[in-house]
């Protein structure tokens, strides 16, 4: 059989032939399942690792959960969220978290913004300075969080070290032990390294704004000031939006670099509420509590994240 | 109200590059001179020079008697219209065309009237409160000159405003600017690359090749008399055919490929340069309404070609055709060649001539045509150096 007869029988075996009503209405379901066939592997892994772990941990927060084999998880209603309202601890670990979203945000984005529009592309050597400012953030959390804690170690410690040099004797302060010296020295690594994050954004929302614009804005008689204000600023309203929201999500859930370097120490004194979290839950063995509080958590955070949606719709970013 | 003076003018951007090379232009109180040229030949940097967007590299430009070479941009008391209105999208209408006169620090009640005066002048009173976004093109266009009369600038700039327009709204526009400019009388400068906009809204017209000034002269003069080929062959749509041809020793024809174009006394009267090339190489040309049909009552030499192709325009035809007279492509002389670089979009001619005649004519493709020319029509260049044969 030649090559065209073969091609000429194909084509007559997809001769349009007379279809039942059954199989047409068969061929529709097929068309309307394929899609929800296809989403399956994808909803099966959210529900599995995102949906199921948030209804087992609002679950949990109503029982006294152990997490040991044969133990009773006794039924406890709201008394788990009510403790939260009388627990001093979480007081001073939700002031804390407050105090790291108000100090470490603003200066964030401030020093990014500034830095994006310092580093504009006809600096000399902006590429090493944007690549200097950006590395902090793909480095690993617990391994800065460690080498902060030897920079500012009481023994040894390279800020000791520099402050000795200046007051011309041996200084040991024991900076991680002290509240507030502690907390100074979180929040300097925070803003260390998350300021490359807004850097980035930022940059990329300056670099959008059309050059003509701020030359428009120049030639109408506006200084640098006024250029900021009234075409810059206005311009990347959606990036400010968007960063403020993300930087403060993710402030109010602070944990690695508390956890590694204080421990929430001393006394719970620089405790975070994602720190006292993890201590209730897998040192104080409270899943209960635990859980209850980050329900609550989830809950502002929620709230956060609307917030979010709605602004940056309003600015169609 | 002043005028703007650019003398020996050169940018020289850090890499090199010469975008404008030792410019010389004078642009008077109530002018409005137009800057034309190919897509790189420096037209907007001149702009931007003025406006102070861009340093100068040498030379001087004034506004009035000021030297503003070191004056910051929001010092100049200019206006400017962008290609891409830069019309501030935060802002209504009313705070776009208001913003400078804030900067100004101008009391809020005269913002609001003047505001509205330029409004009415261009018939934007009802978008006052939209923004931007919410307008269209033509609309976007209306704003941004609203935006640049309202301040009473001393120099209006505009950089290709009409080039986000389509065809008819910017024939529509191009009469607005006109009495805009008119109105408001001050000097305004204008760029583009359209010719059509040039030569109409242009009381005088520059034409600008590779950063170097080419000619400025009024429309008509331009059109008439171009000094060089580049010129010749830019103004005039189409184009200017140019010939390679041969002028006989006693000045009395021009050979054009196999045929010969009489030449009489007048032409060598207007053209007296044309001694300097008695029996030697000279490049002719012809503009497409001058090849015209033969007739009785308008008798010239034949000039005859074999049609290619026939466009029909309603009011005219033109006719593409060839023949064995070697042709002329404005980039390819040697005045247009130089020692500077070439422009990345050089002007563009056909390789085959064009005539404009009238449409009663029957002519198809295929046919062999006789052309009347009146040789008192033809321009004469200089082979060498691309320069009109007028002295």
């Amino acid at each position: 059989m030649s090559k065209m007869d073969r091609l000429e029988q194909h084509s007559a075996s997809k001769a349009p032939v007379a279809v039942s009503g059954r199989s047409r209405r068969s061929l529709r379901a097929r068309r309307i399942a394929t899609p929800y066939l296809l989403l399956v592997p994808a909803l099966v892994i959210y529900g599995v690792f995102t949906i199921y772990p948030i209804y087992r941990q609002f679950d949990i927060s109503f029982y006294n959960w152990h997490i040991f084999p044969g133990v009773s998880d006794p039924f406890v209603g709201w008394s788990n969220y009510t403790a939260i309202f009388h627990d001093p601890v979480i007081r001073t670990a939700a002031f804390n978290s407050f105090l790291f979203i108000v100090i470490t945000v603003p200066i964030q984005m401030a020093i990014g913004l500034f830095a994006a529009a310092v580093l504009t592309d006809h600096m000399p050597g902006s590429m090493f300075w944007r690549a200097c400012i950006y590395i902090p953030v793909v480095t690993s959390w617990v391994v800065v969080s460690w080498v902060f804690s030897y920079i500012f170690a009481s023994q040894g410690g390279v800020m000791n070290g520099l402050a000795g040099l200046f007051v011309g004797h041996t200084v040991s302060v024991d900076w991680t032990a002290q509240t507030w010296t502690a907390n100074g020295v979180i929040w300097l690594l925070s803003i260390w390294k998350g300021v490359g994050w807004s850097f980035i954004i930022f940059l990329a929302a300056l670099d959008g704004i059309p050059r003509q614009l701020v030359e428009s804005a120049r030639i109408d008689g506006a200084n640098e000031f006024r250029v900021w204000r009234n075409v810059v600023l206005p311009s990347i309203r959606g990036a400010v939006t968007f960063v403020t929201v993300l930087l403060v999500i993710g402030a109010a859930q602070v944990f690695t670099q508390i956890f590694e370097i204080t421990k929430g120490g001393p006394y719970n004194s620089t405790q975070s509420l994602m720190t006292y979290m993890y201590q209730q839950a897998f040192s104080n063995f409270a899943f209960g509590y635990a859980a209850a509080l980050a329900s609550l958590l989830a809950v502002i955070l929620f709230g956060f994240s609307a917030a979010e949606i709605r602004i940056l719709r309003q600015h169609d970013v | 109200m002043a005028s703007i003076s650019i003398e020996s003018v050169t940018k020289v951007y850090p890499n090199g590059f010469e975008a404008v090379h030792g410019l010389d232009l004078q642009v008077d109180d109530g002018e409005l001179m137009v800057v034309v040229g190919p897509s790189g030949c420096g037209k907007t940097t001149v702009l931007r020079m003025i406006a102070g967007l861009e340093n100068i590299s040498s030379g001087v430009i004034r506004i009035g008697d000021q030297v503003v070479n070191d004056v910051p941009s929001r010092d100049r008391d200019i206006a400017m219209v962008f290609q891409s209105y830069a019309l501030y999208p935060q802002m209504n209408v009313a705070q776009n065309i208001g913003f400078a006169l804030k900067m100004k620090k101008v009391p809020k009640a005269e913002i609001a009237k003047r505001v509205k005066s330029a409004a009415n002048v261009l018939g934007i009173s009802d978008w006052l409160d939209r923004k931007p976004s919410q307008l269209s093109g033509g609309q976007r266009q209306r704003v941004a000159m609203g935006r640049a009369i309202v301040r009473e600038p001393n120099v209006f700039l505009m950089d290709e405003p009409l080039s986000n327009l389509d065809a008819k709204l910017r024939v529509q526009m191009r009469a607005e600017i006109a009495r805009v400019q008119k109105r408001i009388g001050v000097a305004a400068l204008y760029v583009t690359h359209d010719q059509t906009e040039a030569m109409t809204l242009g009381h005088r017209v520059a034409v600008l090749r590779s950063g170097v000034l080419q000619q400025c002269d009024a429309p008509q003069v331009l059109y008439d008399r171009p000094t060089n080929l580049f010129v010749a062959g830019f103004i005039g749509s189409p184009a200017m055919n140019l010939f390679e041809g041969s002028l006989n020793s006693e000045l009395t024809g021009v050979a054009l490929g196999s045929q010969h174009i009489g030449l009489s006394s007048d032409v060598v009267t207007l053209h007296p340069g044309l001694r300097r090339f008695a029996g030697q190489p000279i490049v002719v040309g012809v503009r497409p309404e001058d090849l015209r049909a033969p007739s009785d009552d308008r008798p010239g030499a034949a000039f005859v070609g074999e049609v290619e192709v026939v466009e029909a325009l309603g009011s005219e035809l033109l006719v593409h055709f060839t023949n064995d007279a070697p042709m002329v492509q404005a980039e390819d002389s040697n005045a247009t060649k130089g020692s500077r670089d070439q422009d990345e979009e050089s002007v563009e001619l056909s390789v085959d001539c064009v005539a404009r005649i009238e449409p009663r004519h029957e002519v198809r493709q295929g046919d062999t045509f006789k052309f009347s020319i009146d040789p008192i029509r033809l321009e004469f260049f200089d082979p060498t150096t691309g320069s009109a044969i007028w002295e």
